[in-house]
């Protein structure tokens, strides 16, 4: 069964932060499918964090709509945003932004702790999670005592716990070696397979290898070439 | 294509986040744990403001326990009587001989005697002592009855009280306050010393250190009223000697004594006596103690407040050290009320951490310096169970600021960017 809406809609999306010249995201359009794994290049300051901040519902645009699964992002209110973002998109950071004193398990079970879901099904979720990145073993020691390709994977789980249809990725390979850098995109391609979509902005020419598109945000901010 | 749009917003808000509060105190202990130098920082600076609110309402109610039990001690148990209008000279002696069994028989009368001061001016005493010279000296000389000596309260510190035997044959013997005794000399009474007391000569037979309800006859000489009246006559009113009953009563039976006092003494003529209850020190103690529990009670707020101004200090280079994980709570999926939860629960139970230590090192202040004054320690139990609550609430307070801007925390900071437009 073909999903009625596509997952990601833009039209003429505009961001300018406050005080700045010119503006981060210039009129872009943009449509994303169920189940997709697109990686979005361009060099530093193309925008891609921004649009990636606009479609994790971080960011308001100036300008334009946002319709995430035919829902106009604009009429949302902060508790709306906040229910999609607990349920619906994962967000993967350059840093994993982990709570270094706590445990591997703790700082997974941070994303399902607003779901209101009982905490013996949230250990569970974040579990199956962390045996998804194959950290399962590690899931009682600190998060601070763990390699950095380690707790990007960490940061991985915690992005997919909440079983989440959107996986947002902001250059998840920019702070690791090539084999963890491996790791991670071969990870999130399996992701992919498993019907999310997933959207990595990144410079890796490997995360490219595994697309099935692969966009590109002009250094002048004025939109999206296929 | 038109999008059913309303139909999917109503999906939309039905759904909402929510945080279990058991999740809010454990993510809290885990933070606490996790962080204890701050930890510890912020609940000894609770711990010293609730110790010294503790202490404070703890020393407020001993000192209000002591102004009790001094004003019960010294101004309600005596009352005094003397004739109103005295007759033509010379007067005759207003009471009866047995004044005094009459007194003690009213129930809440401890002892009962007559005094009077002798002579308008008063007579020159001097030492009379083998081989030494002589020193003279005008101090007050009291007659006084068997009673009053009980009634003054006055203490024998050296040799003996005069009796009724002494008072019966009006023997010429004396007592010397202790100040009036170091002033002529005299430190015993051994080898049965004498003074020349007006050209009369007066055995001393004892020496007495204190007089509390008459402390200025400390400086006087006092002779069986028998005695004095035999060597300068009956009292003489218009001379300014003036018989005086001095009436010590149990605590809190003044006024009923000073209404029956003139009645036992002259039921047939109870109006011509003047008697005085001093005043009922009620409205006194009152405002004594009101002000003393003012004053602590302004103390115990400023402790208070600088309790909460070390929470509020501690919170808030807190929430800013945290911005990035309150910003990470808020992208997966914390609303601003949750953030607001977390620093709450946080700041209230490190506020009742500290108010229980706060509360205990409070409580053994107040034993403490209690001990160390000879005081009975006084402290309200709600004020023990209300301490860490206050500790708490005021960890709630301080928080207050902080915690609303760690919940206006845009989410975008945990991408590391700035503010949204």
């Amino acid at each position: 069964m073909t999903a009625k809406y596509p997952l990601i809609e833009l039209r003429g999306i505009s961001v300018r932060y406050p005080g700045a010249a010119a503006t981060a995201l210039d009129r872009i359009d943009l449509t994303l499918g169920h189940g997709e794994l697109i990686t979005l290049s361009g060099p530093a300051g193309s925008g891609k964090s921004t649009l990636i901040g606009v479609l994790a519902l971080l960011l308001r645009p100036t300008s334009g709509s946002y319709l995430l699964n035919g829902l106009d992002t604009a009429t949302l209110r902060d508790r709306e945003c906040a229910w999609i973002r607990s349920r619906q998109i994962g967000c993967v950071l350059q840093r994993p932004h982990l709570l270094p004193a706590r445990s591997v398990l703790d700082n997974v079970m941070l994303a399902v702790m607003y779901s209101g879901q009982a905490r013996q099904c949230r250990r569970i979720a974040a579990f199956e999670a962390l045996d998804l990145v194959g950290l399962a073993g590690e899931a009682h020691l600190m998060a601070g005592d763990l390699a950095p390709g380690e707790q990007q994977r960490v940061a991985i789980a915690r992005a997919i716990a909440a079983a989440p249809n959107l996986l947002l990725c902001d250059d998840p390979t920019a702070r690791l070696d090539d084999a963890a850098a491996a790791h991670v995109i071969r990870l999130l391609s399996g992701l992919r397979r498993e019907g999310r979509t997933v959207l990595v902005a990144t410079g890796d020419q490997l995360a490219a290898a595994y697309s099935s598109r692969v966009l590109a945000v002009g250094s002048m901010r004025q939109g999206i070439t296929r | 294509m038109k999008r059913p749009r309303r139909w999917r917003r109503r999906l939309v808000i039905t759904q909402r986040t929510s945080l279990w509060p058991g999740d809010a105190v454990s993510e809290a202990v885990a933070t606490i744990v996790a962080r204890p130098a701050r930890a510890l920082l912020t609940v000894v600076g609770t711990a010293f403001g609730v110790a010294w609110f503790v202490t404070a309402l703890g020393l407020a109610s001993t000192a209000d326990g002591r102004v009790v039990v001094a004003f019960a001690g010294r101004l309600a148990t005596q009352v005094t009587v003397w004739q109103l209008h005295p007759g033509p000279a010379p007067a005759a002696y207003p009471y009866p001989p047995d004044l005094e069994q009459r007194l003690e028989a009213l129930n809440g009368v401890v002892a009962a005697g007559v005094y009077w001061r002798v002579g308008p001016a008063k007579p020159i005493v001097s030492t009379r002592g083998p081989g030494s010279p002589s020193i003279v000296a005008r101090p007050t000389v009291i007659a006084a009855s068997t009673g009053f000596l009980a009634a003054a309260g006055m203490r024998i510190s050296q040799g003996r009280a005069f009796g009724a035997w002494a008072q019966s044959r009006a023997a010429p013997v004396c007592l010397l306050g202790s100040l009036i005794a170091s002033k002529l000399g005299i430190h015993s009474v051994h080898g049965q010393p004498a003074l020349q007391i007006g050209g009369e000569p007066c055995v001393i037979i004892g020496i007495y250190s204190h007089a509390i309800r008459r402390p200025s006859f400390l400086r006087a000489v006092v002779l069986p009223s028998s005695a004095a009246a035999r060597i300068w006559g009956p009292p003489n009113p218009r001379a300014g000697e003036r018989p005086t009953v001095l009436i010590q009563t149990r605590p809190g039976a003044a006024p009923t004594v000073g209404r029956e006092a003139a009645y036992a003494i002259s039921p047939a003529r109870p109006h011509q006596f003047t008697v005085v209850v001093p005043v009922r020190p009620q409205r006194l103690r009152d405002h004594v103690t009101k002000t003393l529990s003012g004053l602590f009670l302004t103390l115990d707020w400023a402790s208070l407040a600088i309790g909460a101004l070390s929470i509020a200090a501690v919170t808030w280079l807190c929430i800013r050290d945290r911005a990035v994980e309150y910003g990470l709570r808020r992208t997966v999926g914390a609303r601003r009320r949750h953030v607001l939860a977390h620093a709450f629960a946080e700041s209230a139970m490190l506020g009742l951490i500290g108010g229980l230590a706060g509360a205990g090192i409070g409580v053994a202040l107040v034993i403490l310096l209690a001990r160390y004054r000879h005081w009975v320690p006084v402290i309200a139990p709600l004020t023990v169970w209300l301490a860490p609550l206050a500790g708490a609430a005021a960890g709630i307070l301080a928080s207050l600021i902080p915690a609303v801007r760690a919940a206006r925390i845009q989410p975008a900071l945990a991408l590391g960017r700035p503010p949204a437009p």
